[in-house]
């Protein structure tokens, strides 16, 4: 068991490659899901009127709503068959910068790259370390947010 | 609404204001209907205790965003959330409070935004960190006084 590998030259193989591309245009229910989830009580994002004088354009989505997995296309499992074998993705955090606003209405294509892959050995035993970069683009082709994050995966959910 | 907040108002070490957040099997079918993460280690108690977790666990990116939204109220309309980071140190279980702090660790003027770093982090009720992070808010700077 301890020496078992689980890193393959199939998987190493999709570093630098775009896993998914995902197109998702962003609705007033979307934006209401997620409120209700958080309980959010800034009016910017319900109430025209006070996210004009915000010196927003439109009613602005706040920073998370983007950093949910649906904008991404799903698990990035979903996407990397190389991968399916495997247990259950651990989330291994990671960093989210935000370029432009995101409005209600805004149609954003991400896109997600395996950045990079690395083996370990963990307390669990071997674990493979994936980094994903995403890049978001609003339907005039500017990048509003770019992530860069991590999961952590065992031959079985540990 | 409340006094917008300036680069001018703010010093280092100056705590954010914290955010408690109840978790329950319900937030846990919000978050997945509003992040499309359906997940059923954070909902299926049947299914997280057969993955020999403790119980359900709390999705990670529930506490980023509640974290966003810590920033996010602490910098006022005017201010602009240009970057977060965060690390998971351990799980936190559905049932539990979520506590959501921060701390300002740094100002700075960078390509003319005045910005200020945080520190940031989520306590479980036991105070214990389990997950850790931060932030870069762009904040407005007071309009220049009279003559």
């Amino acid at each position: 068991m301890s020496e078992e590998k689980i890193l393959t030259a199939a998987m190493e193989a999709q570093v630098g490659k775009t896993l998914n591309i995902h197109v998702m245009q962003i609705d007033r229910r979307m934006l209401d899901q997620y409120l209700e989830a958080t309980g959010d009580p800034n009016p910017i994002y319900r109430d025209r009127a006070a996210a004009l004088q915000a010196g927003y354009a439109e009613i602005p989505v706040p920073p998370g709503l983007l950093t949910t997995m649906q904008m991404e296309g799903g698990s990035p499992s979903e996407h990397f068959p190389e991968q399916k074998h495997l247990g259950g993705a651990v989330d291994g955090g990671g960093e989210w910068e935000f370029f432009h606003p995101v409005y209600v209405g805004d149609v954003i294509t991400a896109s997600r790259k395996l950045l990079s892959l690395k083996e370990r050995k963990g307390k669990l035993g071997p674990m493979i370390i994936n980094t994903f970069e995403v890049t978001y683009r609003n339907q005039r082709s500017v990048v509003v947010a770019r992530s860069r994050w991590s999961t952590i995966r065992y031959p079985t959910h540990p | 609404m409340a006094a917008q907040i300036c680069f001018e108002d703010v010093k280092e070490s100056t705590p954010l204001p914290p955010l408690r957040k109840p978790t329950s099997t319900r937030l846990s079918a919000l978050w997945a209907a509003a992040s499309g993460d359906f997940d059923p280690i954070h909902y299926d108690k049947e299914y997280a205790l057969a993955q020999k977790l403790p119980a359900i666990i709390v999705n990670g990116r529930l506490k980023l965003a509640l974290l966003v939204q810590l920033v996010t109220n602490f910098m006022g309309p005017a201010g602009r959330l240009r970057k977060i980071s965060l690390r998971h140190q351990s799980m936190d279980l559905v049932g539990r409070d979520l506590i959501l702090k921060g701390v300002i660790t740094r100002k700075l003027v960078h390509e003319g935004e005045s910005l200020i770093e945080c520190e940031l982090w989520v306590e479980n009720p036991d105070g214990e960190k389990t997950s850790i992070g931060s932030a870069t808010i762009g904040l407005p700077l007071r309009e220049p006084q009279g003559g």
